[in-house]
């Protein structure tokens, strides 16, 4: 029996929950169909958007009623981020994430979607840590995790979100209807160019990485195909809030494009200028280098640090022969955690570890819906922002990435002084949070001796060692949450 | 003056790339040097921070974000009016600037360019360690560095002996439970986490604050680094340099941005006190910025940038460089400013001359025998 498998690809098995008879079938149900979430009364991606366009319209409106007081200034834009929830709705989606990874009878499912909103990174802009990552991540990458691979690229790159930290919408093709019309009127300033920041990141990070050798020249070809994918502007007041992402043509690079030597839209097979976007995802998303790039990640996520070939190539062929399926490639990945039991050293990031520690101990840090929304929107939030301020401290906030490339889950980024300070003092607070049924005298052991049992292959050791002094309980727990065995896995 | 590459050479600053005689082995200083780096993320616009002043097509480029009332340093470059501190130490023969320098990447991508500006490699992602490790690792890891951040910058590793600091707001758990914690590691062989902890253990009084703002990290690493048996090395990470849009002239984020360096190095100086004298302090970034200003008042990905240089182990207050001169042909694919010094040449000589280390010994084993050139006699004491 391997116990470290529920915590190697979910989150481990909580108090109350059952050891499942069939392990593997178990994880890999999971897959097949997207679990609901409890949204906590949270507002939707289009709605959130809108939120976030007001707010800034209103700073916007600031700036010019203030510009006497910097001081006056700044009391009203901090007014403005209270009244428009700011730290408000960004803890309340941290909750929602984590009640889901903690709750959901799909764990394995929520820690593979964690994954892959990694893999999406967005970058913070204006608000948008604030008011729209966390819905991009469970209305855009959440609701696509059981197609293709190509579909989630293709919903994931034109999302509100991603678009908008990439600055897509600055990109305007140099023979664009928009420069013709300019330059024909006499009024081109040219200080329009393509932007090649959303291209570049299409092609390193979410789809072939620098290994399949792309070009400069195949950046800027790549810019071009993908001029005229736009953010709406947010001052605009006719904004259809429903679709704050356009293909406006008017800003495209007409004519073809080149990209990996293969050429889009030339005269003989013209492909609708918004369509080809989807064209070069789809050709990416079928080359080997693609898959590799992927697969290698999925494995060093999910197993090792340094995934053995084999492995790496047995989650390969089930992406070649499935087309890329998502469902068959998430299993495959499962099956070779499950299958090698010897790669159990693998450091956990630290909201996987505070995630693990929640469900196997049942705490009650996360608030109730009914307790969260007790907020005003004229003062700061308190109770409601500790989630937030925890996942900032462990260097680990979900929404705020400090780079495009998500973070970096080798044991290099994680194992250092202050980053080992860090779980100690969590894990030392963590005895506030113990439900008060298992903190009495009599209790306690057996509450820990359960936990221990269900999720540690060495469980004597770890109960041996935790119990031969005679320590205070939230020396023990720091102790315990701090061991190799509850770090790694 | 209309600033030309010529009348740079003319200036006596061609000498840079033709001396540099070994230094004789490793020599015994027995005096505590220290190197300081100040990593900029995000593409730190040389221009904007070193304005040229002699150079009119640069203000032409610019129109929206050109810099006013700047800092003068001699007939051709200026500093950005946010850099106070640094010009003082200019006037003081404690400063210096290394213009139209790069490392050797011209692909535009942050990831990589950040990647190579801490690994020092020309590949991305092909070196797990940094260029700063792998200098001090040579030291047979008598010295010791210090990253005043969170995650372990990449720029430090591959050497023995780093720490960080960057404090939780939550106190730490009393030494006895370390002392536990550390014996399970031992005892299960986890060598990396027993070593980290100990340095928890073993932390110096100055360390044991809990605020984590620019000004308390500066105050702590000068006053760690100044202690004869703290570190020599210390790592600085300050992000959002990527100004695609509402870049600024004399305020505006790029300037936020300098005026936070300037407080660093401010803070620095001041509690260093006499160490400072034997400090160095460089800046590192990933590329420069475009010399046209782009749609949104910002500049985008571009390739040479400058070099900040503050302490007491500089030569002289000089601004260095082979001037390229900014006219289209001029340019690197005709946009941006082109690097006419392998920014690697300068780390390496102040490896060197800091850890008291041959020069073609770190050219061999921190950047692999690759073409980087011997500056320490130019612009360090040594």
């Amino acid at each position: 029996m391997y116990k470290g498998f529920y915590r190697k690809i979910a989150f481990g098995l909580g108090l109350n929950e059952k050891t499942p008879s069939d392990p593997l079938s178990w994880a890999q149900s999971q897959f097949n169909k997207i679990p609901d979430i409890d949204l906590m009364g949270a507002p939707s991606l289009s709605e959130q958007i809108k939120l976030r366009s007001k707010m800034r319209e209103t700073e916007d409106n600031l700036t010019v009623k203030f510009k006497h007081s910097a001081v006056e200034y700044e009391e009203a834009r901090q007014k403005n981020w209270r009244k428009y929830g700011t730290d408000f709705y960004q803890s309340l989606e941290l909750h929602i994430r984590h009640k889901s990874a903690i709750s959901s009878s799909q764990p394995a499912f929520e820690r593979m979607f964690h994954f892959w909103t990694n893999h999406f990174a967005v970058i913070d802009a204006n608000g948008l840590k604030e008011h729209t990552i966390g819905p991009y991540q469970r209305e855009v990458i959440r609701k696509n995790l059981t197609g293709s691979f190509a579909n989630l690229v293709k919903q994931a790159t034109i999302g509100f979100a991603m678009l908008e930290s990439l600055d897509n919408g600055d990109s305007i093709g140099p023979n664009s209807n928009y420069v013709r019309q300019e330059k024909a009127g006499g009024y081109y300033k040219g200080d329009t160019a393509l932007n090649e920041n959303h291209a570049r990141e299409l092609l390193e990070l979410h789809t072939v990485s620098p290994d399949a050798g792309y070009t400069q020249q195949d950046v800027i070809e790549l810019s071009k195909v993908m001029s005229g994918w736009k953010t709406k502007y947010y001052k605009n007041d006719y904004v259809d809030w429903k679709n704050p992402v356009i293909f406006d043509s008017y800003y495209h690079e007409p004519k073809e494009k080149k990209i990996f030597g293969k050429i889009y839209n030339n005269k003989d097979t013209p492909i609708n200028a918004k369509d080809q976007l989807f064209a070069v995802i789809d050709d990416l998303c079928v080359r080997e280098d693609c898959r590799r790039f992927i697969t290698t990640k999925l494995c060093k996520y999910f197993i090792d640090d340094n995934p053995p070939q084999e492995i790496i190539e047995h989650v390969m062929n089930a992406w070649k022969k499935s087309d890329g399926d998502l469902p068959t490639i998430h299993k495959a990945v499962i099956e070779m955690a499950f299958r090698n039991p010897d790669y159990n050293k693998k450091y956990l990031m630290p909201e996987t570890w505070w995630l693990q520690v929640n469900k196997m101990m049942d705490l009650n840090f996360l608030l109730s819906e009914e307790s969260f929304w007790k907020h005003d929107f004229e003062s700061w939030p308190r109770a409601q922002f500790q989630i937030t301020e925890l996942m900032e401290d462990l260097g680990h906030h979900p929404f705020d990435f400090k780079q495009p490339n998500g973070y970096i889950d080798t044991e290099e980024e994680w194992i250092s002084p202050e980053m080992m300070i860090r779980r100690l003092v969590y894990a030392k607070h963590v005895y506030n949070y113990i439900k008060s049924e298992n903190t009495k005298n009599d209790v306690f052991e057996g509450y820990l001796t359960s936990i221990i049992d269900k999720n540690f292959d060495n469980a004597d050791e770890i109960t041996k060692d935790l119990f031969r002094d005679n320590n205070i309980k939230s020396n023990q727990i720091t102790t315990f949450l701090n061991r190799p065995e509850v770090l790694r896995v | 003056m209309n600033c030309t590459r010529r009348s740079f050479l003319k200036g006596g600053l061609a000498t840079l790339f033709f001396s540099g005689m070994p230094l004789p082995g490793l020599t015994n200083s027995k005096k505590k040097k220290n190197i300081i780096v100040i990593m900029l993320r995000g593409g730190m616009d040389g221009l904007t921070a070193v304005p040229v002043i002699s150079d009119p097509s640069l203000n032409k480029l610019r129109k929206n974000i050109i810099i006013e009332d700047v800092l003068k340093l001699n007939t051709d470059f200026a500093l950005h009016p946010k850099l106070q501190t640094f010009h003082e130490l200019f006037e003081n023969q404690q400063a210096a600037v290394v213009h139209a320098t790069s490392i050797p990447y011209t692909g535009r991508s942050h990831f990589e360019g950040q990647d190579l500006m801490e690994t020092g490699s020309l590949t991305p992602y092909a070196s797990k360690t940094g260029w700063l490790g792998r200098g001090l690792n040579l030291t047979n890891n008598s010295l010791d560095g210090l990253a005043l951040a969170l995650p372990m910058p990449l720029i430090l590793r591959g050497s023995q002996n780093n720490n960080n600091f960057f404090p939780s707001r939550k106190k730490v758990p009393a030494g006895k439970i370390l002392s536990e914690i550390k014996s399970i590691y031992e005892a299960k062989g986890e060598s990396e986490l027993a070593k980290n902890l100990d340095l928890i253990i073993n932390r110096p009084l100055s360390m044991l604050v809990n605020d984590k703002n620019l000004l308390t990290l500066s105050r702590v690493a000068a006053q760690t680094l100044r202690s004869e048996n703290g570190p020599n090395v210390a790592v600085f990470d300050i992000e959002g340099f990527d100004t695609h849009s509402a870049q600024g002239d004399i305020e505006g984020k790029h300037a936020e941005h300098l005026y936070e360096v300037d407080t660093v190095v401010k803070t620095l100086q001041k509690n260093l006190k006499d160490a400072f004298e034997d400090t160095l302090i460089l800046t590192v970034t990933e590329f420069g910025r475009t010399v046209s200003e782009n749609s949104g008042r910002g500049t985008e990905h571009g390739y040479g940038s400058a070099i900040l240089m503050a302490g007491g182990l500089l030569k002289k207050s000089q601004v260095y460089s082979d001037w390229p001169g900014l006219k289209k042909n001029n340019l690197f694919e005709g946009r941006d400013l082109q690097s006419t010094i392998d920014a690697r040449s300068v780390y390496a000589s102040a490896m060197a001359t800091v850890f008291d280390l041959d020069f073609e010994l770190i050219k061999r084993d921190v950047f692999w025998n690759e073409d980087v050139k011997d500056l320490s006699s130019q612009l360090f004491r040594t």
